[in-house]
């Protein structure tokens, strides 16, 4: 900032100097002032051109009864500079200079009128000035702010409540969240689904079992067209509900491959999500040392796996890469680890396959090779891109669905959706096998003797997923459902779908009443992904309180929030699950990061303050004892009454801007405060009963 | 932001001409000439090479018109560039999750004409849907595949800057798609409905037909005209339908090429010729469509919308019906308190009428109530001057020593009205109450002297002209003759220009009137509240409407070279037109997708580069799916049939003005002599700047100096059927109007007077002297 010292002329007179050089050109009389920069500066103040106040009046601090007053001087200090609220920004002289409506050139021309306009610093030194008070002197302005005070001690332990992973509010839609922040809980959770529904390929007649929900994309897929979008919704719901089947808390999570961690495909970032990459446990290696002792191999087993010991949890991302560790590690011990490694490869593969579900030995992401064998990229091999977000930005951006999601016809008819990221990325994991007809890698291909069959390859067997095919099981169609980063990967193509839904209302695929075979599901049913019982969050973190135990007050345990998940949130939004009705009209506020937060708490120009629920109360029961009990969570089936009056209510409250404005400003962990106010403005004991709360993040 | 492509002008405008080949473009600014060109479709530039040369000749050197092509490009719309840009070859370009250099651009066109498959054009029946029983053109023709056979679709035409620059709209009976066409036509049959091609800019060039028009009925009497826009058994070659472009990009990180198509497409429509290219309709279709955007489209919530959100006017999403619904559903009105430019917005409407003093010999002796000289009622140097008020002398008399004894007297004053003792001594009085009294009394009284002082002497000349203004109800009003709050001294109101239904009892519509927004900003302007912003604003800020350098002034633009009314059926385009049904957007027309998307989707089209696929779309349909969207053919479907029929007789209009609900009066009926005695009619113009009447041409030389002499621009056609015939082959004789090139710039900027051979009627047939 300028002053005195620096320049001989005071900051009003060097904004009449801008002003009157800026308008030499052109000497219009405005409003009857031909020089309105000479009049006193109370007149200036005043001056208006066409009614829009020149200088835009003060903003009167709000004095308000409770609030002490250093709060609200420190609150009107606080006036950003420069920002759309501020005076200066307000001021019609700010908007002129910039062109800014009413200036805009459709009511009134930019000032300065008839002449050229200001330099961007000129206007901004002047909306300092403004900002400033409009100081006819300058003096700067110290306020010198209290010391933070002493959080009080914590007399609140007991409204505290912790966070929990297993639980699902009643009638609570389903949340389908990002892959990977998945907590270790919730991964192990899926983990284990795929487990189960794999083991059931012992039975092969078993529609339940992996593989032959599998055969259902193999036999019926619909592709490069406009049904690819409704027909995997349903498979992708039809498959996570045999899932639920086994594990009923599982959901399927999303692969967000725009997340900073992927670098749009750059070789250095991360190739596929770290969950379904391979890795070795301490239990893998015993089981190895086990394994060679049982069938009288020729090696030293004792010395030869536990050497291997560094690697257990690396993760890696295709086998080839395993094997060039496994093989550096013997090699550096002296051995032959090349033939070693050819020797056991079926029983690593093992191992892998059991230390993570998820891990698929026919996959070799991002691995592409020229036609005499020199590694290359997807780029180069076959002409397509990762996609970055710009490109999803873009796609997103479409305004019609044969645009965006395929054309009515069955040929030469992709969308957008379908052929840019889907395609290209089920190329990326599927990836070309580096170790394809390479001596000594490739085993003998022998032909069992039933099972499905293509290519020389057999599914429903457990064989099969040590053969050396030349292309990832992702690379094809027929084939990409074997391997379960399908699943993620398609769950978030259904997302983006979700999303360009919600942005484009009234674009639909051309032939609603088509059915989805092989089940009976119309393209139509499928426009609304709430009917199926789930949604799309980044994160969550839910907070069961209980509806025994009537709050006035309440707060959730700390929790901590990945950078990731902040970032890739659009909004945030606080939940109250399964509020019964209360008595009372009264109104719940939030505040976040608040730990002596209370009905006292000034919410005004509060940073803290997130919103206000309010609550249009019941009444007084009227009704004999038990009337205004709770219903139960699920209505009999044969009772057919109208929904019960007391049906416990769910509150949304968006708090995007208060979390972010916190996040921007430090705050890694989040807390979050409700406390229950009366009309009279005064906490309210006793009366709000909820089953719990939850804090959203969506993209 | 995401870049967004998008196709301007959103409806551009190809002209008819009877010359095989020579051609030029549709001028783009309004009240411009034609564009000149090379045989690609290449502006000619001047040798400076900033700017677009325009014609000196409409005809080609054996005398035919030239067609004029609607010229096509592509903006893009980023940060960088809100407003838009054009878009041109080797630029970078991203979309569909690709970015890469543009190399080509593919434009696919479909053309077609369902004029004689369509309803009869019966005034204003049918602009709210047709009544079921509603009379149909060529109704003897009742089998349906039959009158599918009354439409001329030749199917779409694509072409791109490599080898595929040019196609031809023609009859083919070797295409892979359906064609129709009509049969041997008299006296011309119709083979194709034009051409399009690209220029090396990478720009569409789409010509229209050469104004072939003929009847199938053979036989003693045919072929004949019976009626000036509905006639069984004829055919013309106007056409309309949508313009699709397809970006062709080489993506080098891959190696590859990838495509995008621009989104919405764009509509051409190809009308007869402009013969009048430099003076504007009262009403321009721009100014019809602009209207209707305000109004129904939230364009500019800051003129038209909610009460008391002027200063911060509504964002409504113009995209999503819904949120529109809701938007017009609120208590919307004209800003109180806009201020229009009185260069930029006021004088180009009020200007108008006073250019067709060189358009019919009659205005050239009578047109003197739109005198702009110094003593006319149109002096521009009066009507634009706004009111000023003096603040130094309001402050002055503020601060006068008398103010302080009126203060006094004020308070007592009111004091006693509440019934409250008088205040003997000011010091007394509590020196709050005093303040607040004072700032009330101040301000009370400023507004009293502000509006004392005010200075507004032009008041009276401007509210003349907006009193003689026929408002919005007034259609049938010839004017106020004896009504007791007649507000214009028994003046006909204005415009006195026939209206959309001048003709029978059904919907009378018997005159034209502006548009709600010209009304609108005319009313703030004779009220005072207007700028001349002739020193504040820069030059580029000052240019009245489609002007501009973006895609959207270029929509502008070239709609602004259209008739806008009235409406019966009109000349270019109808009444359908103003329409919200139609658009997406204003200026965008709501395509219906299975005839404007490419056969293949841009995601596939990699795969099968140079195929169009176009053999799968399929048959036009004779009805409107306004749900669904327009289908090439739609948009002019009303218009006349033969257009020469209606161009003909919009010359004079007889209007019955005895009652305001009737056109057609039976006195016969019941005999009724004293209703045969007050019968009258006033007989007016329809569209004098598309269609002349009288011009003045140069007959002979004296010195080197022209002799001009006021002529039939049409002589020999008469105003009957027989002369609608002959006008369907002698439209091609007639001459064009220009700024008389005899004059010189000075004349004509200076010399205001209507003696002024201002416009002159050029290359008429046979009547060039020499």
């Amino acid at each position: 900032m300028s002053t005195t010292a620096e320049s001989k002329l005071s900051r009003f007179e060097r904004v009449k100097a801008i002003l009157a050089r800026a308008a030499c050109a052109g000497t219009y009389p405005y409003e009857d002032y031909e020089k309105y920069w000479e009049l006193e500066i109370d007149k200036l103040e005043a001056f208006e051109i066409h009614g829009i106040p020149l200088i835009a009046p003060e903003e009167k601090p709000t004095h308000s009864c409770c609030g002490n007053k250093e709060k609200v001087a420190q609150a009107t200090h606080e006036e950003p500079q420069g920002s759309a609220d501020s005076r200066g920004a307000r001021s019609g002289l700010i908007k002129g200079l910039r062109g800014e409506f009413p200036f805009d050139g459709k009511r009134l021309p930019r000032l300065p009128w008839g002449a050229d306009p200001l330099p961007p610093e000129e206007i901004a030194f002047i909306e300092r000035w403004i900002d400033d008070g409009c100081p006819v002197e300058d003096r700067v302005h110290e306020v010198s702010l209290q010391a933070g005070v002493d959080t009080p001690g914590d007399e609140r332990a007991h409204l505290i409540f912790e966070p929990a992973e297993d639980y699902r509010p009643g009638n609570a839609l389903r949340q389908r969240k990002n892959l990977d922040f998945l907590s270790p809980a919730e991964l192990e959770r899926l983990r284990h689904a795929f487990r189960e529904l794999y083991h059931l390929n012992r039975w092969p007649a078993d529609r339940r079992n992996y593989n032959n929900q599998a055969l259902i994309h193999q036999n019926h897929c619909q592709h490069a067209w406009e049904r690819f979008l409704p027909w995997h919704r349903i498979y992708m719901y039809e498959f996570e509900k045999a899932l639920q089947d086994v594990v009923p808390e599982v959901t399927l999570p999303y692969w967000d491959w725009t997340l900073p961690r992927y670098r749009d495909g750059d070789l250095k970032g991360d190739i596929i999500p770290e969950s379904f990459k391979g890795f070795l446990t301490e239990q893998s290696i015993r089981n190895l040392e086990r394994r060679c002792r049982d069938t009288c191999k020729p090696d030293d087993c004792a010395a030869l796996f536990p050497l291997l010991t560094p690697l257990v949890n690396r993760l890696f991302t295709s086998q080839r890469t395993f094997f060039d560790a496994v093989i550096a590690i013997w090699d550096k011990a002296g051995l032959d680890g090349e033939t070693l490694a050819q020797r056991y490869r079926t029983w690593f593969i093992d191992e892998l396959l059991a230390s993570n579900s998820l891990w698929y030995p026919l996959r070799y992401p991002a691995e592409f090779q020229t036609d005499d064998g020199k590694p290359s990229t997807i780029n180069e091999i076959i002409h397509y891109h990762y996609p970055s977000l710009n490109d999803v930005i873009q796609i997103q951006s479409l305004n019609n669905f044969r645009d965006y999601g395929g054309g009515s016809r069955y040929n030469d008819s992709y969308g957008w959706i379908d052929q840019n990221p889907h395609n290209t990325l089920h190329i990326w994991c599927g990836g070309m096998n580096p170790d394809y007809e390479k001596e000594g890698w490739a085993p003998e291909q022998k032909v069992p003797p039933k099972g499905v069959r293509i290519g020389g390859r057999t599914y429903h067997s457990r064989k099969d997923l040590y053969a050396q095919p030349q292309f990832g099981d992702m690379f094809s169609n027929l084939t990409a459902s074997f391997d379960p980063i399908f699943w993620p990967h398609h769950i978030n193509v259904d997302r983006l779908w979700w999303e360009w839904q919600c942005a484009h209302p009234h674009c639909e695929p051309a032939d609603p009443s088509a059915v989805l075979t092989p089940w009976n599901y119309t393209v139509r049913d499928t426009y609304d992904i709430h009917r199926f019982g789930y949604e799309y969050v980044v994160h969550t973190c839910i907070f069961p309180v209980g509806h025994g135990t009537p709050i006035s007050r309440m707060f959730t345990q700390a929790t901590e929030i990945p950078a990731e998940v902040m970032s890739s949130s659009k909004a945030i939004e606080l939940r109250l699950h399964r509020v019964p009705q209360m008595p009372l009209s009264c109104y719940i506020r939030a505040f976040v990061n608040l730990r002596d937060a209370c009905a006292a708490t000034d919410f005004r120009d509060n940073a803290h303050f997130a919103g206000y629920i309010p609550i249009f109360g019941h009444g007084i029961c009227y009704g004999g004892p038990g009337h205004c009990d709770l219903p139960p969570d699920r209505q009999d089936r044969f009772d057919l009454r109208d929904r019960h009056h007391n049906t416990p209510r769910n509150y949304r409250l968006d708090v995007t801007r208060c979390v972010q404005h916190l996040a921007a400003t430090g705050a890694t962990r989040f807390e979050v405060a409700l406390v229950v106010v009366g009309v009279d403005g005064r906490e309210i004991p006793d009366m709000l009963r909820l089953e719990s709360v939850s804090l959203n993040f969506k993209d | 932001m995401v870049k967004t492509y998008h196709i301007h002008p959103a409806i551009g405008i190809a002209r008819l001409g009877d010359s095989p080949t020579s051609f030029c473009l549709s001028p783009e600014k309004p009240g411009a000439l034609p564009i000149q060109c090379d045989a690609q479709g290449n502006a000619d530039l001047s040798p400076d090479g900033t700017r677009e040369l325009t014609i000196a000749k409409f005809k080609d050197a054996e005398g035919r018109i030239k067609r004029q092509g609607a010229r096509f490009q592509i903006f893009v719309h980023d940060e960088q560039d809100v407003k838009g840009r054009r878009l041109r070859l080797g630029d970078r370009i991203e979309g569909g999750g690709n970015n890469g250099t543009l190399v080509d651009i593919e434009w696919r066109v479909h053309l077609a004409n369902k004029k004689a498959a369509w309803y009869s054009f019966q005034q204003l029946e049918g602009e709210h849907g047709y009544r079921p029983d509603h009379p149909l053109r060529n109704p003897d023709i009742t089998d349906a595949e039959a009158r599918q056979r009354l439409i001329i679709d030749p199917g779409p035409r694509t072409v791109d800057c490599g080898d595929r620059r040019r196609a031809s709209f023609n009859k083919d009976p070797d295409a892979d798609y359906a064609q129709t066409f009509p049969p041997e036509l008299n006296p011309n049959g119709i083979e194709t409905l034009g051409d399009i091609m690209t220029n090396r800019e990478g720009q569409l060039i789409v010509l229209g037909g050469h104004g072939r028009s003929g009847s199938y009925k053979t036989g003693m009497g045919q072929p004949r005209i019976d009626h000036y826009a509905n006639n069984d058994g004829w055919f013309d070659d106007t056409s309309d339908g949508p313009v699709m472009a397809r970006l062709k990009m080489y993506v080098d990180s891959i190696d590859a090429y990838r495509y995008l198509d621009v989104a919405g497409p764009a509509w051409v429509i190809a009308a007869y010729p402009a013969y009048v290219p430099q003076i504007l309709d009262q009403v321009t279709t721009d100014d019809v469509v602009h209207d209707m955007g305000i109004r129904e489209f939230a364009t500019d919530t800051g003129i038209y919308g909610l009460e008391g959100s002027f200063d911060n006017p509504q964002i409504v999403d113009t995209s999503d019906p819904e949120a529109l619904a809701l938007w017009r559903a609120q208590e919307l009105q004209w800003n109180p308190d806009y201020l229009p430019w009185f260069h930029r917005d006021i004088w180009p409407i009020i200007s108008r009428p006073w250019y067709y003093t060189w358009l019919a010999n009659v205005l050239s002796q009578s047109n003197f109530p739109h005198d702009q000289t110094e003593r006319g009622t149109f002096y521009k140097e009066l009507l634009g001057r706004p009111p000023t008020v003096d603040l130094n002398r309001v402050e002055e008399m503020l601060a006068r020593e008398s103010t302080e004894a009126h203060f006094r007297k004020w308070v007592n004053l009111s004091r006693s009205r509440e019934g409250k003792d008088p205040i003997e001594d000011f010091e007394d009085w509590p020196e709050s109450d005093r303040d607040r009294a004072k700032s009330m009394f101040h301000s009370a009284l400023q507004t009293r002297l502000i509006a004392f002082v005010r200075d507004d002497p032009y008041k009276k000349n401007r509210r003349y002209i907006y009193n003689v203004l026929r408002q919005a109800g007034e259609e049938n009003t010839f004017r106020e003759l004896g009504r007791p709050h007649s507000r214009t001294a028994n003046a006909p109101l204005m415009p006195l220009l026939a209206g959309d239904n001048p003709i029978s009892n059904t919907l009378p519509s018997k005159f034209l009137r502006l548009t709600d927004y010209q009304l609108f900003i005319l009313r703030q302007w004779m009220e005072g509240k207007f700028i001349n912003e002739a020193k504040m604003a820069t030059a580029r800020e000052r240019l009245p409407p489609g002007m501009g350098e973006s895609g959207h002034e270029l929509d502008r633009g070239v709609l602004s070279n259209l008739c806008g009314g009235a409406f019966c059926p009109g000349a270019e385009v109808g009444w359908l037109i103003r329409n919200p049904s139609i658009y997406t957007e204003p200026y965008r027309i709501k395509a219906a997708p299975r005839f404007a998307e490419f056969g293949q989707t841009a995601a596939s089209a990699y795969k099968t580069p140079g195929q169009s696929f176009d053999d799968q779309i399929d048959a036009l349909n004779a009805q409107t799916d306004l749900s669904v969207g327009l289908e090439p053919g739609d948009l002019t479907k009303q218009m006349a049939l033969p257009w020469q029929a209606d161009f003909n007789e919009c010359s004079m209009q007889d209007i019955d003005v005895t009652y305001e609900a009737w056109n057609d009066l039976y006195p016969d009926s019941e005999n009724d002599a004293r209703l045969k005695r007050t019968m009258r009619t006033w007989e007016t113009m329809w569209w004098p700047a598309h269609r002349p009447l009288e011009t003045l041409e140069v007959v002979s030389f004296q010195g080197g100096q022209p002799n001009y002499q006021w002529l039939g621009w049409s002589r020999g056609i008469p105003q009957t059927n027989a002369g609608d015939l002959k006008m369907v082959t002698a439209w091609k004789d007639l001459g064009f109007v220009i700024e008389n090139p005899y004059l010189s710039q000075a004349q004509l900027e200076k010399d205001h007077t209507t003696d002024l051979p201002r416009y002159i009627s050029v290359e008429r047939k046979d009547a060039e002297p020499t």
